[in-house]
């Protein structure tokens, strides 16, 4: 333990747990700053116990509400030619059914938990950005209820959950119902990339003292990763959803093969997205079996860096493997066998964790209570989705049984496998955790039976409907191919199946009640530090952390904590406040003042919903209202933020004293930013992606660009632009400057951006290329337009700076919001010099 | 025995599809032993006795059970699967009978190849093809992705629009293979079949003849034809021989003869022709064809009998 | 003294709206064949099956047309019993008609299993003699299967055997009350309603037709037959199962919408729904399950000038069709 990661002593590590009494009033001082509003001002609650909480509830709903339409599908297809749905509300609800699945069920859902219980399993006060999760939530449940309730009005979309154009350009669906799908998935998207960006960080840099990444819970390396994948894989669908709503609303033509386009160009954007996607859903769920199956066996997990690698090695492959989804689309033989390949070899590391599991069944004293019992059963599930998942990576198979009831089988399996089945086992097994009473064991059996027993009779049988020839998708089939009987057999599982969860709210509704101070607690007897006695602040104080089950190998660890006899056993500063540690051995670096309840996340949310949402009704003045409503308000919400507080170090306990404002790469803020610069990055690397395909697919349609004279004051703009920034950010640390100076050269910086762009606006507006003519215009204005959207928010950044200089809230010499507009405009530079640079060295067509 | 056994998939008629059987077999038999395998394994590990659980409990069986059975297992069928995709997908002779197949919402239009690739015979939603030869189908789309698929003679291949994917099918024995539009293309998307006949080479080769010379025959004028031009049939049909040109819907010169009305749907017959022409919405909601109301019992009856006619 | 009538297939349940197939014996042949004024023909089997409602003498009664089959029917298969009221029709198959007599036949009784059969007089000769005021009650017991028949015409026959018969008979139509028909053809029960079934004289396995039949006491009452509140169409050897495939597989329901056919749902023709209510076919000719049969097959044929067009469908699977739409709902 000589070893340190930023100089902090580890032999600091032995005050602690410190002795003697802590001062009585401390408790409550740490109680009042963490406070929550009552009333109708719990509204604007932040805290992760109430967030995560309405955040899971949510998720849990929508999961409900698709299930619904599952069974409105199934009934439907009982029997053949059955008219219980018609054909167009049919295909809304499956498109529904995919969606809210996908988008407002799985992935907020294992957002969600992660938000609900990460700060208490790494023993943090809160995630780092509390609004910023509570932003996400509302956005999400706003913009998700107001989704899904336009199936109500038949303006749900119906092209399918990965909404292929061209049958969901204007011509093939000229209604708004892809409009909503695309506004408002889109839109849920940037919600989910915000939590993204909140738990990479929470884990990274909150955990507590001593609980290096090989002693996280293998939930938060789950989460780790599933953050990390969003990070990567959302901008894909974010620039597909936007190039496809331009072409929508503007005519430019992306997926037009008429005028230049490709409508594989939206698979590729699509998949890129939709594969990992899929891992995205199943990293968390196998986490949580990970480190469920470890807990109820009362052992450790088999081979925990194995399973580390093979979270690794599944995140990295699944980039590789997009593809796969699209064997049937005549790709060159040598491209799909690469795909065909890392899809086979994805299935490796779920075999790893596969044994691993039960290996850790095997060395462990497993229980067979209701969690047990659903990991078990989802292992099961999922191998059998992970084996029809090795056939159909064999493309000659897939050719067969792809866009069949097959397929459908298979990721029904791996989802609820991987997936739900991880989830309700996390759902008893942390139940006491927020409820007063835990969920009924007895009951629990009977769900657990119920829904396994249900997903078998559906979907077993469904692999031999694909095969019977049965596509899906499709509203109804005629008789005399025997596809009644199987359906049939569907049907009922599925009717069982929902039984089950009828079962499980009705458990809900009789056992639980939300408490924060007096719930059920550790009824399985779980080792992680989220069983610590806690409250709305969490843990008294902040425990340091020597192995992966601290609570299993130290009895007391509960009491000291209890008592306060680790860091920060108050409140330092009197603010809310938690303990910022080094990403990799989680040595302790400084304490992070929290904003506490703040409406504007709140207003910012509903203001972001509202704009995305009357885009799709098209009703253009409200939206635009909304749109421009949301900016004060998020700037509102920013502007309590990044304030120094009058102690510049403070004693986090046993004498050890950590500074309380902090800059650069250490700190939480950077690392937030820098993550969402790679979003924004991996955006335009996919335009540029889509560029490069477009150009190669209809090379005929190109036209020779502006001459690379015209670069010039382009690239003079960006590079005045970025060097001013990085002018005015060393002007800060000089202490001799004005207050005003460095700010200025932000100011001019943001102008020299600009200008930039605005002359490479012109000059392709001058070259005559018309985005609606061609592929290459519209990609080509697709870029500018992404970059005008950068410009725009450093020409609004820098004079929030500049307001923020003028009533001194920027430090000298260093200053969060600063190095982060500087950190923006130096990237809006460089990538309008790439844009710039990049549409021009394709030559026309001759 | 199972209701419908063997499926199609497992009911191969023609070579591509036969190796496809077997390799699924072959896929099928290996997730049954991994899977027997892994259950073994959980009970043991959840109910075996303490010996074999301790056994079980350590990282030696992640490494055997989670990397190195796989790796291997994978490998072969990793190879088994890439050769076979690379048979499958063997570059063309180009001496091969060519067919092109254009998907349509919601039908397929068919035009037969001459050894220049100009069309030589049209129809729809209905595809003839000779015993013991293959085929190569030029797949493309007018509007949307489509998938053409039949599964007892080959693996599905997308349709679509601004490119061609070229797929192989042969039939062994003369039938009737069904198939269906694999790719969700909208609205009755499910109502998409289609029928491919193997024929003798020797009845084949007179179908086609027969059919190449009435391409090219002019046909006197009838009521029926004078009405299929009234009513305004063909502005969107063609009849060839005659002033009905229109080619936004099935080419119905062999109408006549085809099995099936409606892409594969409905049994070919006058009254489902009447039917059909009367309120085609009636029977495949949201297809491009309007209801003709303003047709009397007369006309319609003479509108299908000239339809019947056109063999 | 022989039996006037061989029943060929028992419907049970209540006479009055159902069919009866018998074959004559020579004298019911003679006494038909007297009755309509023509020769008697051998192998006669005889399908009676009321035709339409006329008003005649003052009493409403129904013209009932006995037909002539000259063709011996080898084997028969299941009846069927179909929706319509008003038909009461004796039927074999395969059928040959050879004649078609304007016979008036108030109505036909039940008889006890192998009691000798009654004779078969006309409405008009046995008006005659009845005087015709006393011709207009019906039998009271004429719904209740295997009761009694009465015999009306006065001719009493006496048979050797028909005391023993009619013991064992008996029995054995007890013992069938409660057992499930067990259908020669394989057809499916399913669009049969049970309740109104019965079967006294089911064939067992092993066991041919012909052991199956048992005497029919064949009954023409003088005066008019009281139209039976639930009078059924009865189709002996139509299936109302197979008629829905056939509807299927002739795509029917491409330009009918036809009540219990889910796809397709056609609008060009006529919504087909209530059939034993109807009166008319195509507003034409009567609603009989022969003339349904005809028509679903060969529409112009028998209603020259309609639109709807002759149909590729066997004449069983018209039979069969008929028997579907007989059971539509109204």
């Amino acid at each position: 333990m000589s070893v340190s990661e930023t100089g902090f002593d580890p032999e600091l590590y032995k005050r602690f747990p410190t002795t003697g009494e802590r001062p009585p009033e401390e408790f409550e001082r740490l109680k009042r700053a963490w406070a929550a509003p009552s009333g109708i001002a719990r509204l604007t609650a932040v805290n992760n116990n109430f967030v995560g909480l309405w955040y899971v509830s949510t998720a849990f709903l929508f999961f409900i509400l698709a299930g619904g339409l599952a069974l409105l599908m199934r009934t439907q297809l009982a029997l053949p030619l059955t008219g219980f749905l018609s054909q167009e509300t049919y295909n809304q609800v499956f498109t529904m059914h995919g969606t809210v699945m996908m988008f407002l069920f799985a992935v907020p859902m294992m957002e969600a938990i992660g938000v609900m219980l990460l700060p208490q399993m790494l023993a943090a006060r809160d995630l780092p950005f509390p609004r910023l999760s509570a932003y996400a939530f509302w956005a999400y449940f706003v913009g998700g209820l107001c989704f899904f309730a336009s199936i109500f009005v038949g303006l749900a979309p119906d092209g399918g959950w990965f909404m292929y154009p061209p049958l969901t350009s204007t011509t093939f669906s000229p209604g708004i119902n892809a409009d909503m799908w695309l506004l408002g998935i889109g839109f849920i998207e940037i919600s989910a990339i915000a939590g993204a960006i909140e738990i990479l960080v929470g884990v990274l840099k909150t955990r507590a003292p001593g609980m290096t990444l090989a002693r996280m819970p293998m939930f938060a390396w789950a989460m780790l990763v599933f953050a990390g994948m969003i990070v990567i894989a959302f901008p894909a669908i974010i620039l597909g959803t936007l190039l496809l709503e331009l072409e929508r609303a503007l005519n430019w033509p992306f997926f037009d093969a008429t005028r230049g386009g490709d409508p594989l160009l939206w698979q590729h954007l699509f998949w890129f997205f939709g594969h990992p996607e899929v891992y995205i859903i199943f990293l968390p769920g196998a986490g949580l079996i990970s480190m469920l199956i470890a807990n109820l066996s009362r052992t450790g997990l088999v081979g925990y860096h194995l399973v580390v690698l093979a979270l690794l090695a599944t995140s990295f492959i699944s980039f590789g493997v997009w593809a796969h989804h699209m064997f049937t689309t005549g790709m060159p033989t040598l491209s799909i066998s690469f795909f065909s390949a890392a899809s086979v070899a994805v299935s490796l590391p779920a075999g790893v964790q596969v044994f691993s599991w039960i290996a850790t069944l095997a060395s462990g004293k497993p229980q067979f209570n209701t969690p047990t019992l659903f990991l078990v059963g989802g292992l099961v599930i999922f191998v059998m989705g992970g084996l029809t998942g090795v056939m159909i990576g064999l493309i000659p198979f897939d050719w067969q049984v792809h866009d069949t009831h097959f397929i459908v089988a298979h990721f029904h399996y791996v989802l609820i496998g991987g997936a739900v089945f991880p989830v309700f086992a996390a759902f008893y097994y942390w139940m006491g955790m927020t409820s007063r009473r835990p969920l009924s064991e007895r009951l629990g059996k009977w769900v657990f039976w119920l829904m396994f027993a249900g997903m078998h009779i559906t979907f077993l049988v469904m692999h031999l409907t694909g095969f019977m020839g049965m596509p899906r998708r499709v509203y109804t089939y005629l008789p005399n191919l025997y596809w009644e009987w199987p359906n049939l057999v569907s049907t009922a599982g599925a009717y069982i199946f929902g039984l089950g969860i009828l079962l499980f709210l009705f458990d809900l509704a009789r056992n639980f009640r939300f408490s924060i101070d007096d719930q059920a607690g550790n009824s399985y007897g779980g080792g992680t530090l989220e069983w610590l006695p806690n409250g709305l602040y969490n843990t008294r104080s902040i425990p340091i952390v020597h192995s992966r089950e601290p609570l299993w190998d130290d009895p007391r660890l509960g009491d000291d904590v209890e008592q306060g006899r680790y860091f920060l056993p108050g409140t330092a500063t009197g603010l809310r406040e938690t303990l910022i540690t080094s990403p990799l051995r989680a040595e302790p670096q400084y304490v992070q003042i929290m904003p506490g309840p703040s409406v504007w996340p709140l207003l910012a949310a509903v203001f972001t919903a509202g704009f995305f949402l009357l885009l799709t009704v098209q009703a253009y003045t409200p939206a635009i209202v909304c749109g421009i409503l949301t900016i004060p308000s998020v700037m509102r919400w920013l502007w309590e933020t990044d304030r120094p507080v009058p102690q510049e170090t403070v004693d986090v306990g046993a004498g050890i004293c950590l500074p309380t404002y902090v800059t650069g790469p250490s700190t939480h803020g950077w690392w937030a930013i820098v993550i969402l610069l790679v979003v924004l990055g991996m955006v335009f690397l996919m335009e540029i992606f889509s560029y490069f395909f477009l150009f190669g697919i209809h090379t005929s349609y190109w036209t020779a660009p502006p001459g690379f004279v015209s670069l010039l004051p382009v690239l003079a703009g960006y590079g005045g632009g970025a060097g001013l920034a990085l002018l005015g950010r060393h002007l800060l640390a000089r202490e001799g400057s004005t207050v005003w100076s460095p700010t200025t050269q932000l100011l001019l910086a943001a102008g020299a951006i600009g200008f930039g762009f605005a002359v490479d606006l012109l000059s392709w507006r001058e070259h005559g290329l018309d985005p609606t003519l061609s592929a290459q215009g519209a990609i080509v204005y697709a870029m500018l337009g992404w970059q005008g959207l950068m410009v725009a928010l450093a020409i609004l950044m820098a004079p929030y700076l500049a307001a923020r200089t003028s009533v001194g809230l920027v430090t000298r010499p260093h200053n969060t919001t600063f190095d982060v507009v500087t950190l923006f405009l130096l990237y809006a530079a460089a990538q309008g010099a790439m844009a710039a640079v990049v549409t021009r060295i394709t030559p026309g067509a001759v | 025995m199972l209701e419908g056994w063997p499926p199609p998939v497992f009911d191969p008629a023609g070579p591509y599809a036969t190796s496809i059987t077997l390799l699924a077999w072959v896929l099928l038999a290996m997730s049954a032993v991994v899977l027997l395998v892994v259950l073994a394994a959980l009970y043991v590990a959840l109910f075996g006795n303490p010996r074999l659980r301790s056994r079980l409990g350590g990282t030696a069986v992640v490494w055997i059970g989670g990397i190195a059975f796989p790796v291997v297992v994978l490998t072969l069928l990793l190879f088994y699967g890439l050769s076979l995709t690379r048979n499958l997908s063997a570059p063309l002779h180009g001496d091969e009978m060519r067919v092109r197949v254009t998907g349509e919402m919601w039908w397929w239009r068919i035009a037969y190849l001459d050894g220049g690739g100009r069309p030589v015979v049209h129809d729809a939603n209905e595809l003839h093809i000779p015993v013991g030869r293959a085929v190569v189908l030029e797949l493309e789309s007018a509007d949307v992705i489509h998938s053409f698929w039949v599964p007892r003679l080959s693996g599905k291949l997308d349709m679509i629009p601004g490119r061609r994917n070229l797929m192989r099918i042969q039939a062994d024995e003369p039938g009737i293979f069904g198939g269906q539009c694999a790719e969700y293309c909208g609205g009755p998307h499910a109502l998409m079949g289609f029928r491919v006949t193997a024929h003798r080479p020797e009845d084949y080769a007179r179908l086609m003849e027969a059919r190449i010379a009435r391409e090219s025959a002019v046909m006197s004028s009838s009521r029926g034809a004078r009405l299929f031009h009234d009513a305004g049939c063909a502005a969107c049909h063609r009849i060839a021989g005659t002033d009905a040109n229109g080619l936004a819907g099935p080419d119905l010169t062999h109408v006549g003869s085809r099995r099936t009305l409606g892409a594969g749907i409905l049994p070919n017959n006058r009254g489902t022709m009447m039917g059909w022409i009367g309120n085609s919405q009636a029977i495949k909601p949201g297809n491009r064809m309007p209801p003709y109301t303003v047709l009397s019992g007369d006309d319609l009856t003479a509108l299908a009998a000239y339809l019947e006619a056109q063999r | 003294m022989l039996p006037l009538m061989h029943l060929l297939e028992e419907v049970g349940g209540r006479l009055s709206g159902e069919w009866r197939v018998g074959r004559a014996n020579p004298f019911t042949q003679r006494a038909v064949a007297a009755c309509a004024g023509r020769e008697t023909t051998a192998g006669v089997t005889l399908r009676i099956e009321q035709r339409r409602p006329r008003r005649r003498g003052g009493f409403r009664g129904r013209e009932r047309h006995v037909r002539i089959i000259k063709d011996h029917c080898p084997s028969l298969a299941r009846r069927q019993l179909a929706g319509n009221k008003g038909h009461l029709l004796v039927m074999p198959s395969p059928v040959r008609i050879g004649d078609q007599l304007p016979l008036q036949i108030a109505c036909v009784e039940t008889g006890q299993p192998g009691r000798p059969g009654a004779v078969a007089r006309s409405v008009e000769r046995m008006a005659r003699k009845a005087g015709i005021g006393g011709a207009s009650h019906a039998p009271a017991q004429r719904d209740q299967p295997a009761c009694l028949g009465k015999l009306i015409g006065g001719t009493r026959i006496s048979h050797g055997a028909a005391s023993h018969a009619r013991k064992c008979a008996g029995r054995h139509c007890r013992q069938q009350q409660t057992r499930e028909p067990v259908h020669a053809s394989g057809g499916t029960v399913r669009a049969r309603p049970r309740f109104r079934f019965r079967e006294p004289f089911a064939p067992t396995k092993g066991q041919g037709l012909a052991d199956a039949r048992i005497l029919l006491p064949l009954v023409l009452a003088a005066g008019a037959c009281v139209e039976a509140p639930d009078q059924r169409q009865f189709m002996p050897f139509a299936d109302a199962a197979r008629g829905e495939r056939a509807i299927e597989s002739a795509g029917c329901a491409s330009c009918h919408t036809i009540d219990g056919i889910r796809w397709p749902q056609g609008r060009v023709g006529p919504r087909l729904q209530g059939f034993a209510d109807r009166a008319l076919i195509a507003g034409r000719v009567p609603n009989t399950p022969e003339n349904l049969s005809a028509f679903v097959r060969d529409a112009p044929d028998l209603v020259p000038g309609t639109t709807m067009p002759a149909m590729p469908i066997s004449e069983r699977e018209a039979r069969d069709i008929a028997a579907f739409l007989y059971r539509t709902q109204g």
